[in-house]
């Protein structure tokens, strides 16, 4: 009988705490081990090209295709530059130098990958139509409400997330450093016009 | 009663250890929503299909771009072939197996006058397919293990007023399966080895060096 009991508890614990453990891992991002570059997180580079496997199975469970070796690199941010994580109700600029491709999105959207909503379709600059400071760097500004530039409305979204996306084949060979990316700087919180 | 107890919790934790990494290593193959499962959710093999970008079917693509997938099924020996012209913008190809993940990835630069022929298969079917002599000079092959993928095409469409062109141009993608390839051109017979003169043989006994 006792030993049935035993046999019981191992099993009833193996199975809580190694799937929970399993769950807990993967939600919490506690074995993310993806290059940090400033307040950017490099995205995996598709499915089977990063050698963690917590990493390998986040991917697979959320059907995400990264851009691969030939095709650039995507680096997402969530923080500011400070490491505070992004709030919808502040305003952020997202201002430096940004590397050489052949092309570069920077997409806004909230942590399920929903894009923000306004009359002008505004989600995000690319490499072609974001205008640059006099020498050469960008800023962009975020927030939920309008400020002169680059701007992106953020409406009403309830978190953001900033995902960047450098095209060309030699970037992921070279990956550039943090003064080789915008900044993400915290401009104001609330509604007011802020600094 | 109580060491005996903690001594079941520890072995409970100790199973629960290798749960957890067989759950890890195992969830790349068995997640029922890869991203695998989710392209051939809307698009059967064989045939082109537009993904939207906006993670109803795969997550994380880029807004500013069109997606279109080619499904494909390796098993049995089958290759399939994406060919056709792509617009003139930044675009990119990217090769996903679900057993060997991203497999290959293409720029614009690899196909300089804008026309893709991308050649899919297991190693020998692709083998086959060069020895037959019918994939384009300027085409390309990949060779991914057996079973299920895609062929993910991404080109950039950040002018609103490109898209319906471009997402013509993927429209008009084609995305053929073809059987295990068995028609194996015969290899040209090898050209008969020249002759050669024998080499003398020393003849025998051999002459003994005279003592010094």
């Amino acid at each position: 009988m006792f030993l049935v009991v035993r046999l019981l508890i191992i099993a009833l614990v193996g199975a809580v705490a190694g799937l929970g453990s399993t769950w807990w891992a993967l939600e919490s991002g506690l074995f993310d081990t993806a290059p940090r570059i400033g307040p950017w997180r490099l995205q995996a580079g598709g499915p089977g090209t990063s050698a963690n496997p917590y990493q390998i199975a986040e991917d697979a469970r959320a059907g995400r295709i990264g851009l691969g070796p030939a095709e650039g690199i995507a680096v997402v941010a969530t923080t500011d530059s400070a490491g505070t994580p992004l709030d919808p109700l502040c305003h952020y600029a997202v201002a430096g130098p940004i590397p050489s491709a052949e092309l570069w999105t920077l997409a806004v959207t909230d942590e399920a990958g929903r894009l923000p909503s306004n009359p002008a379709g505004r989600t995000g600059f690319t490499s072609r139509d974001a205008v640059r400071e006099a020498d050469g760097t960008l800023a962009v500004v975020v927030g939920r409400t309008v400020r002169p530039g680059n701007f992106v409305p953020t409406g009403r979204l309830g978190s953001i997330v900033l995902t960047l996306r450098l095209y060309g084949s030699g970037l992921a060979a070279r990956l550039p450093g943090p003064d080789r990316l915008p900044a993400i700087r915290l401009l104001h919180c609330g509604g007011g016009r802020g600094r | 009663m109580t060491g005996h107890l903690v001594r079941s919790l520890i072995a409970g934790l100790l199973v629960a250890g290798i749960v957890h990494v067989l759950a890890i290593l195992t969830i790349p193959s068995a997640a029922p929503n890869d991203a695998t499962a989710r392209v051939l959710a809307v698009a059967r093999p064989g045939v082109v299909a537009l993904i939207p970008s906006d993670g109803s079917v795969l997550a994380d693509l880029d807004p500013y771009f069109l997606h279109a997938a080619c499904a494909f099924d390796l098993t049995g020996g089958t290759t399939t072939t994406l060919a056709g012209a792509l617009p003139d913008e930044v675009w990119t190809i990217a090769v996903v197996s679900r057993a060997g993940g991203m497999v290959a990835s293409f720029e614009q630069d690899a196909a300089p006058n804008g026309t893709v022929s991308l050649a899919v298969g297991m190693a020998d079917a692709v083998e086959r397919l060069r020895l037959a002599g019918t994939l384009p000079a300027d085409g390309f092959t990949v060779e991914a293990p057996a079973g299920p993928g895609f062929v993910l095409v991404r080109v950039a469409a950040a002018d609103i007023e490109s898209r319906p062109r471009i997402r013509a141009a993927l429209q008009a993608l084609t995305c053929a399966q073809a059987a295990r390839p068995s028609g194996v051109r015969p290899l040209a017979p090898l050209p008969p080895l020249p002759e050669e003169e024998p080499e003398p043989r020393p003849a025998f006994p051999l002459p003994v060096p005279a003592p010094r």
